[in-house]
């Protein structure tokens, strides 16, 4: 087992150093002229030749390449002398324990890997992704606990009343949620959530988002069994509306409480919810930074009620793999000789769904969801862009758009190291779940 | 049951047709006129040539005002008179389908339905925009699927073949080698402004031209490679042994472990110069693992088959095994990698027009329209009519790779 751990390690680092390579040589490949953008209108040949060498540019192309893998890897050489910023560390403003000297003028250091500066903010880019990764962070979390919950729910309803309405929605909707493009389904809900939700009821997201648990819940709960006669049918439907109604009913009570609280004592005790209403920066109710400074204060206001739309959007295509995967899992199981001994042996139908067949059907949901966290990530840059977050899919196009190389470089092979440390992690854990996986 | 892809397929040749014969059924430009004793077909014109002019008396006519006021002998005019490209002004700033539109001819008179998909903030028509976004997203999507598919093939065919026994000769080899650098020369650093301008003049025109670059380019190596072997057999150099599969492989993995689409963004913006021909390279090159992967599979379980085995027996040369014994019964499992293939493409095109990356300016896709639709959400025709259609349009391809896929292994 420890021999297979070292040799996916070793095999992950390889991928990497490839991953480095095809990106540094992508984007230096041919490029714009940064130090035009840098010096601005009134710039002349002197200075911009100055900051041509200041960016290491007039180096020939595989000396770059050697000095952006010193910058990256832990232990680097680094020459005293140089003073250009954008290629080697200064000693009075990072932080590295000296290992030892190489030559008279080149020391060996240990250092966290340097990822240069932007060329436009002059921020660091390891700093740009650290203040913009934890948006994103919490965004892929919060879709992937709506996904695999509400998945799970709706898979597990869905095999038990197979050929019902609930089970043959649920297929449909595997289908459109696989299809549909992640900023397609992201403007259509910008649009419906933040826009004709608050122009037509002039209410925030809040109650929005009970009334669709509501629906959501409701839809299981009342199509759980084909119905056929039509009085039965009919009493369905208004259990729908009766759970819907209170669902929005529920989200009214909450804003309504918070409003009151926020009103007499000033404390924001539900998060999102104050006694006024604002737009955000792209005119659209429920969009927009996590995290807003404000302007007088200088203290950050979390806005967690922005959460809600771009989460349902990003977890759409999750959710609907986790539900396929549940309810063919769960059939199988079903079909099962233990599940039938323990039917026979008189063991209560929850404790059978729930204890029995649930836990061993839930192997592949898990492994398919951690897979997908990783391309939630990237599934996470057009639905930033659509609702304004401000998250580190959203810093690469700006990044991207503003022709800001090191940002850009940066973000991607930070997107590559979570795409391989999860698949290692993803390959490990099928080698301990499965001997034959380790031996081969 | 049976589950066809008959209508999928109807379905995709309409939107086709409808697609590539969409100046004929919305323009601004008449189908056919008579002007001076001359007959005209501008309509048609735009077919193979969007930017086309025509100059009549000395003057060249470009605006909608141009065509309408003309005083011809006979005329034919397109069903719908509203041009992708043609700006109306009287119906400008987000007008909504379900609205009457304006309709100005000097004397004032209306027409009910004359944007039956509204139109945006320059007065663009939707309908018109909608059918060459289609053509546009439909394009791209064929020529980088070619590319990517015969790439992917190409080298997974090749490491599941020979796996890490390719015996190579010395000669063969620098000769290849050496081969490279003319075959690049001639191929495509000498014709690069041929395809350009075969691009910048229609699709087909520049896809005509890139498969003659890559004739040259592989024509030169074939005769390099052919006079090395000659070299080799005349002083018997010997062999190197080339660990082809463990190269391949890793390159795959390279590339499928950064997400396609983020190297696409990145790429795209950053080699600067929005062309269709750079988008269409790009969007081959990132998706060639996927079918170098499944090739690769099939290719290895097809290699251990009795009749390859009694093939190489009876001397066939190692590529015809590979072109006409292993390729042709990995079809059914390669049409499925394609049609998936097509799918995310178009993914990956739309969305690429929705960040407005990599695709040239004044451009119409189906992305554009989206985003425009973005920054006025109050215009719905402008996210529900392209959303629909790209939606469609990935929807077919996925259909219809899941049912070939049923068909060729049911279960």
């Amino acid at each position: 087992m420890f021999r297979y751990i070292l040799r996916r390690l070793f095999y992950g680092l390889l991928v990497l150093f490839g991953v480095v390579t095809i990106v540094f040589f992508l984007f230096n490949f041919k490029q714009g002229d940064p130090s035009l953008m840098l010096g601005g209108q009134n710039a002349n040949k002197e200075i911009l030749e100055s900051i041509r060498h200041d960016l290491g540019l007039d180096l020939p192309l595989l000396l770059r390449y050697g000095l952006y893998l010193n910058d990256l890897s832990p232990i680097s050489v680094y020459n005293k002398n140089f003073n250009n910023s954008h290629i080697y560390l200064d000693s009075t403003k990072y932080s590295y324990v000296k290992l030892f000297d190489w030559s008279e003028t080149r020391t060996a250091v240990l250092k966290y890997p340097y990822l240069r500066r932007s060329y436009s903010t002059d921020r660091e880019v390891s700093d740009i992704i650290k203040s913009t990764l934890p948006d994103t962070a919490i965004l892929a979390i919060a879709s992937i606990v709506i996904a695999t919950i509400l998945g799970i729910f709706l898979g597990v309803f869905a095999a038990l009343n197979k050929g019902s309405f609930l089970d043959n929605s649920s297929i449909v909707f595997g289908v459109l949620g696989m299809s549909a493009p992640s900023y397609l389904s992201g403007i259509i809900i910008a649009w419906v959530g933040g826009n004709l939700w608050t122009e037509v009821t002039s209410l925030p997201m809040l109650p929005f988002f009970f009334l669709l648990l509501g629906l959501c819940f409701s839809l299981i709960l009342n199509f759980k069994k084909r119905i056929r006669s039509e009085v039965k049918k009919r009493m369905q439907w208004s259990g729908i509306l009766e759970m819907t109604v209170k669902g929005f009913l529920l989200g009214m009570a909450i804003w309504l409480f918070g409003i009151i609280l926020n009103g007499f004592t000033g404390m924001t005790i539900i998060p999102g919810v104050s006694s006024y209403m604002e737009l955000p920066g792209t005119g659209l109710e429920g969009t927009g930074v996590l995290a807003e400074r404000d302007e007088w204060t200088r203290e950050y206001k979390y806005h967690w009620d922005r959460l809600i739309l771009p989460a349902i959007t990003l977890g759409i295509r999750p959710l609907a793999i986790v539900m396929q995967l549940t309810r063919s899992s769960m059939l199988d199981v079903m079909s099962q000789d233990y599940v039938r001994t323990a039917k026979a042996k008189g063991v209560s139908s929850f404790r059978v769904i729930f204890k029995h067949t649930l836990k061993n059907a839930l192997n592949p949901v898990v492994t398919a969801v951690s897979g997908w966290f990783a391309s939630l990530l990237a599934g996470a840059v057009f639905v930033e862009r659509v609702f304004d977050w401000d998250g580190i899919g959203n810093q690469l196009v700006n990044s991207v758009l503003g022709e800001d190389l090191p940002v850009a470089m940066g973000i991607t092979l930070v997107i590559a190291v979570f795409f391989v440390v999860i698949n290692i992690l993803v390959d490990v854990l099928y080698g301990f779940l499965d001997p034959r996986v380790r031996i081969s | 049951m049976k589950k066809g892809i008959k209508w999928h397929l109807r379905i995709l040749l309409i939107l086709l047709l409808v697609s590539f014969f969409a100046p004929i059924i919305t323009n601004n430009k008449p189908i056919y006129f008579k002007l001076n004793d001359i007959h005209h077909f501008p309509a048609f014109k735009d077919l193979i040539n969007p930017n086309h002019t025509i100059i009549i008396d000395g003057r060249v006519l470009n605006s909608s005002s141009d065509w309408r006021n003309m005083k011809y002998q006979s005329v034919l005019w397109a069903p719908l008179r509203n041009g992708a490209m043609a700006r109306d002004p009287h119906n400008q700033d987000f007008q909504s389908p379900l609205k009457r539109s304006v309709y100005n001819d000097g004397k004032i008179k209306e027409i009910t339905s004359q944007h039956i998909l509204g139109t945006d903030r320059q007065g663009h028509d939707v309908f018109a925009q909608l059918l060459s976004g289609i053509k546009y997203s439909l394009m791209i999507g064929f020529s980088s699927i070619i590319l990517a598919a015969a790439l992917g093939i190409l080298l997974g065919a090749v490491s599941g073949f020979y796996q890490n026994v390719y015996k190579i000769g010395k000669g063969a080899l620098i000769a290849i080698c050496i081969s490279l650098l003319p075959a690049w020369f001639y191929g495509f650093s000498i014709r690069s402004y041929a395809i350009i301008d075969g691009f910048q003049e229609n699709a087909i025109n520049g896809t005509l031209q890139i498969l003659f670059s890559l004739l040259i380019f592989v024509g030169i190596i074939k005769i390099f490679t052919w006079l090395g072997k000659r070299i080799d057999k005349a002083f018997e150099l010997g062999f190197i042994n080339f660990p082809i599969d463990n190269f391949i492989t890793g390159i795959t993995e390279i590339f499928s472990s950064v997400p396609s689409i983020i190297i696409v963004v990145t790429v795209a913006a950053i080699t600067g110069g929005k062309s269709t021909l750079i988008l269409i390279i790009l969007l081959g090159l990132s998706s060639w693992p996927v079918f170098a992967r499944i090739t690769r599979g099939e290719v290895l379980r097809l290699k251990g088959m009795p009749y390859i085995e009694s093939a190489t027996a009876l001397g066939i040369k190692k590529s015809k095994i590979i072109t006409h014994h292993i390729l042709i019964n990995a079809m059914p499992t390669l049409t499925v990698a394609i049609a998936f293939g097509f799918g995310s493409v178009l993914l990956a095109e739309s969305a690429l027009s929705f960040l407005n990356i990599g695709v040239p300016d004044h451009t119409i896709t189906l992305g554009a329209l989206l985003r425009s639709g973005r920054e006025h959400i109050q215009a719905w025709w402008l996210i529900v009519f392209p959303g629909a259609m790209i939606f469609l349009l990935i929807y077919l391809f996925n259909q219809i790779g899941d049912r070939i896929s049923e068909r060729s292994n049911p279960v």
